[in-house]
């Protein structure tokens, strides 16, 4: 099913970590975050897993909201390229494929400049609300 | 003069990140690194399970540490790979690692994470690039 109006609510942990869904762009869901002392490591980087949250929750919004349903990850595969310092986060996903109840979706991070951050795909389980 | 292990452990406890997602260091002794996290209802999804983006995030801890342990030099991750095989709900979550390959610059490593009773919960590979001074 695809229902472009269909828009999930996000989880405890999106909130937890700061993240904001911004409006989709061109069939992107959009989501961004300011980045606090609390997405840094040890060094002061931000930390590799706020990278692959972000990519979790676009590719996966983007694919639930394609599928009208709820999805599970079943994979995540990203690449990171740029480990400089930035003051927001901002990550467009897009689904890719639904086959039966799988869906992949993938997405890329920038930063505030435009700046390429990291690119990832996943795979996800899509679970039907009507099922 | 070289940091030792100990010098890296109190670095990782410091790292904001891991305070703010509740992540214990059980262990912490060169090649053998092991954290626990306590799941907690600001880590779930929507639908009550731990978010994909925690098992992440606790796969990467496990891989860096345990890399940071044998080679301690400072390390960023270029790529990751996870799988997810089981959710869960509640308990105790376990994670480790170990070396696949090092080279000076670049290392592969595995991660594990299980629950209470040893059941893999999900696997995954990080590469990371070794920063040597």
């Amino acid at each position: 099913m695809n229902n472009n109006n269909y828009k999930i609510v996000q989880s405890t942990f999106f909130d937890y970590l700061g993240f904001k869904r911004l409006q989709d762009d061109n069939g992107a869901v959009v989501i961004s975050v300011d980045v606090q002392e609390i997405h840094k490591d040890e060094n002061g980087h931000i930390a590799s897993g706020i990278h692959y949250t972000l990519l979790d929750v676009a590719l996966g919004t983007a694919v639930s909201e394609k599928e009208n349903g709820f999805t599970l990850t079943i994979d995540l595969h990203v690449q990171l390229f740029d480990l400089n310092q930035c003051e927001k986060l901002i990550c467009r996903g897009y689904p890719v494929n639904i086959n039966g109840n799988i869906g992949n979706g993938r997405g890329d991070i920038f930063d505030e400049n435009g700046v390429l951050i990291a690119s990832g795909m996943a795979t996800f389980k899509v679970i039907q609300n009507n099922a | 003069m070289s940091i030792t292990i100990k010098e890296i452990k109190k670095e990782f406890e410091k790292n904001p990140f891991l305070q703010h997602l509740g992540i214990e260091i059980l262990s912490f002794e060169e090649g053998n690194v092991t954290i626990k996290l306590s799941v907690q209802n600001n880590l779930l999804n929507t639908k009550g399970t731990l978010h994909g983006g925690v098992y992440a995030s606790i796969l990467d801890f496990a891989q860096s540490m345990h890399l940071r342990s044998i080679t301690k030099t400072r390390c960023l991750a270029t790529s990751s790979t996870v799988h997810f095989t089981s959710p869960v709900k509640t308990g105790v979550i376990l994670a480790k690692a170990s070396i696949i390959s090092q080279g000076y610059k670049t290392a592969f490593v595995d991660g594990v994470i299980k629950d209470e009773d040893g059941k893999i919960i999900s696997k995954g590979t990080g590469t990371y690039k070794l920063i040597r001074m």
